[in-house]
């Protein structure tokens, strides 16, 4: 019985999975990190907000990135970075709260969830959370937030992810 | 379309996770068994000092004593001669832990004159030597003999302290949220207008945001309902560095230390699924504080200084029918969320934080006591200190900040009880685990610049960051040297003055709008 269960659940799973491969596919669905930099805008749709300056930064002759910039109609400005490839691999925020994450962590969003119950050191203001492929940071007092998320496995080469991600 | 293929690759990603999650939770799990800490005893005593007045009538005064430890505490009360006297809660007695026990003491003056005496509150096993004896000083006036009041025997307020008293203790201990660097005080809500109260334990103090939060499990029982607009019932968001607490909005009798009863609307975690969920609006996708246990804490006492929450600011109110919740932007003023000390009838101009000096190596508890206003009482006057303006535009990033320099670079800086480090970005080597705490090889000697916002006053905080691996390991839960990394970042962005800022300190914080011999809030001084 039980190993009957887990097979169909296997392959109700699988025939999930090809939909969705076929739907990314066809929409370019999935937003936020690890999605392509050209999802940024619908990004900034999501949150109504209003796209601001972009920029192409060449810290080192090795690597550049891009960096685009909103403020949602919460007043939250969201920065978020492309590498060359045009794969988001960072995004941070500054705001009086927080700005959507399930939009802004994209598919890394359910691994944040669940490393979140994970989280050892409980404090009011910061939250690490480090999940199996992104790395999530939040920090401040009430009405002043301020937070970074990061794939590492996505940062272009010679990048500092937390010397780039602010 | 889309959400559609959101929720499959969520399926698929839970589904893989959760053999992670097993694994991890197994290590997380040894990894706290190994830290078990040693049993302990430890007393909360508040408050230090009854003051009875002139007593035209026998007067009684209560002090009341916590057990913060784990252990059984062997309490014992030594009375004061006449005319004191202590007609309850005296003698020998062990006090379990999380029990507390009210001590009555009685003036009885039969001549004319002041008198002023000590007694002492004992603990045989108690794990420091501070309150392994504590000295209470009583003092009475009297115009001549007095009798027992006519009318009902006076009985104990669920008040702690009991007394008119301003002054709040708080214990940092790990004792029962096996966290560091806590302060964490107990106060009354009751159902306005009733004795449905509900002594709440272990409230965190926070500088750090404005308005009482209780979880809705501390106060089952009472009949506290959420506010209502119509038929609506008001929810709330508040929004926290580390995730979002969502409830309903109701009004209580709060009682805090020995100030008057105030009625203010407070807002209710819903941890018992009492309350519609929380719409996405609130969330934001960040994570609600699920339960005492995962928040760490039973509910926050925000001291913050503003005197609300500031709705569609700081935090977003909610209509609610049923199970569905629509934004308010304006809320009745009868429902915002006020920050407590400015609802005190008195003292209600800011608080100030004292903590004693600890040992580099740390302690296992140490008690702390937040007094309410400034410079309105003899214990509350600011003496010598350097007066740190903040910035007062609401508009401004660094809203209620300062300014700090560290190493080189100056950025917004903020005061804050209810973190439990000194947050910020430097170039100091980040523990294992992940926790963005700090684990250098060898203590660190550090300094940094503190600025006041629009006048020249500045001052440098030496401070030293220890390894926190080695502190979590040891059995202490109180550390003036715990650090950690602001926001994850390499350079420095800010300064979060955390609760190690306040040992061996007495800091005066006034709130935004109103003014002390200090000058006009919001500020922050020591």
């Amino acid at each position: 019985m039980n190993i009957g269960s887990i097979g169909s659940r296997k392959l109700a799973l699988a025939g999930v999975l090809a939909g969705c491969f076929m739907l990314g596919l066809a929409m370019q669905a999935l937003a936020g990190l690890g999605a392509d930099a050209t999802s940024i805008e619908s990004d900034a749709v999501a949150m109504q907000g209003k796209m601001a300056q972009s920029a192409t930064r060449q810290p080192e002759p090795s690597a550049s990135y891009n960096v685009k910039t909103f403020v949602t109609s919460k007043g939250v400005t969201v920065r978020e970075y492309a590498a060359p490839s045009g794969a988001i691999f960072g995004v941070a925020w500054q705001g009086r709260r927080p700005p959507d994450l399930s939009v802004l962590l994209g598919s890394y969003y359910p691994e944040y969830v669940s490393a979140s119950a994970l989280k050892r050191h409980k404090d009011l203001h910061h939250a690490v959370i480090a999940g199996p492929n992104a790395v999530v940071i939040m920090a401040g007092h009430m009405g002043h937030l301020v937070g970074r998320a990061y794939v590492p496995g996505l940062v272009p080469s010679g990048l500092d992810p937390r010397a780039v991600v602010k | 379309m889309k959400r559609l293929s959101g929720r499959a690759i969520f399926a698929l990603a839970v589904g893989v996770l959760t053999i992670a999650t097993g694994a991890l939770a197994q290590r997380a799990s040894d990894s706290e068994a190994a830290k078990a800490r040693p049993s302990f005893a430890h007393l909360t005593v508040g408050p230090r000092s009854l003051g009875f007045g002139v007593a035209r009538a026998i007067k009684t005064k209560f002090i009341r004593i916590r057990n913060t430890g784990d252990i059984d505490a062997d309490v014992i009360v030594v009375a004061p001669s006449a005319p004191f006297s202590v007609t309850a809660g005296g003698g020998s007695y062990p006090l379990a832990p999380r029990q507390e026990q009210t001590i009555s003491v009685q003036f009885a003056p039969t001549t004319a004159g002041r008198v002023t005496q000590q007694m002492a509150i004992q603990c045989a096993n108690c794990n420091t030597i501070a309150d392994q004896n504590v000295t209470i000083h009583l003092a009475g006036n009297a115009r001549g003999p007095v009798a027992t009041p006519s009318g009902t025997v006076p009985t104990p307020t669920p008040t702690p302290g009991g007394t008119t008293s301003n002054a709040l203790p708080f214990s940092v201990t790990a004792v029962p949220f096996q966290e560091a660097d806590q302060g964490l005080a107990s106060i009354t809500v009751c159902a306005t207008g009733t004795s449905n109260c509900a002594v709440i334990d272990d409230v965190l103090v926070d500088t750090g945001s404005t308005g009482l939060r209780i979880f809705g499990s501390q106060l089952t029982g009472l009949g506290i309902a959420p506010n209502t607009n119509g038929s609506f019932a008001i929810g709330e968001c508040a929004f926290f560095g580390s995730g979002s607490t969502w409830g309903a909005v109701s009004t209580v009798d709060v009682q805090i230390a020995g100030e008057p009863t105030i009625t203010i609307p407070i807002q209710v975690i819903d941890d018992i699924n009492a309350f519609p969920h929380a719409p996405t609006d609130c969330t934001q996708g960040t994570q609600l504080m699920a339960s005492p246990d995962a928040a760490g804490f039973n509910g926050l006492l925000g001291l913050g200084q503003v005197s609300n929450d500031q709705p569609n600011l700081f935090t977003d109110y909610f209509d609610c029918l049923g199970s569905d919740c629509m934004t308010n932007q304006s809320p009745s003023p009868s429902d915002i969320v006020l920050n407590p000390v400015s609802s005190f009838p008195f003292d209600n101009n800011g608080v100030v934080v004292s903590l004693p000096s600890i040992s580099a190596n740390g302690e296992q508890a140490t008690d702390g006591t937040i007094y309410f206003g400034i410079g309105t009482r003899s214990d509350n006057q600011p003496g010598s200190v350097k007066v740190y303006r903040q910035d007062s535009n609401p508009n401004s990033n660094n809203f209620l900040g300062i300014n700090t320099t560290f190493g080189g670079k100056t950025a917004g800086a903020f005061f804050d009880t209810g973190s439990n480090g000194l947050f910020f970005n430097g170039n100091i080597t980040q523990c294992s685990d992940s926790s963005g705490f700090f684990c250098p090889a060898s203590t660190l000697s550090e300094s940094a610049t503190n600025q006041s916002v629009g006048t020249s006053v500045s001052g440098v905080v030496n401070f030293t960051v220890a390894n926190a691996d080695s502190l979590f390991n040891s059995n202490n839960a109180a550390f003036d040297n715990l650090g950690g990394s602001f926001d994850g970042g390499t350079t420095f962005d800010g300064f979060d003055w955390g609760l190690p800022f306040f040992f061996g300190r007495t800091v005066f914080i006034g709130i935004d709008g109103t003014s002390s011999s200090l000058g006009a809030g919001p500020y922050t001084a020591y």
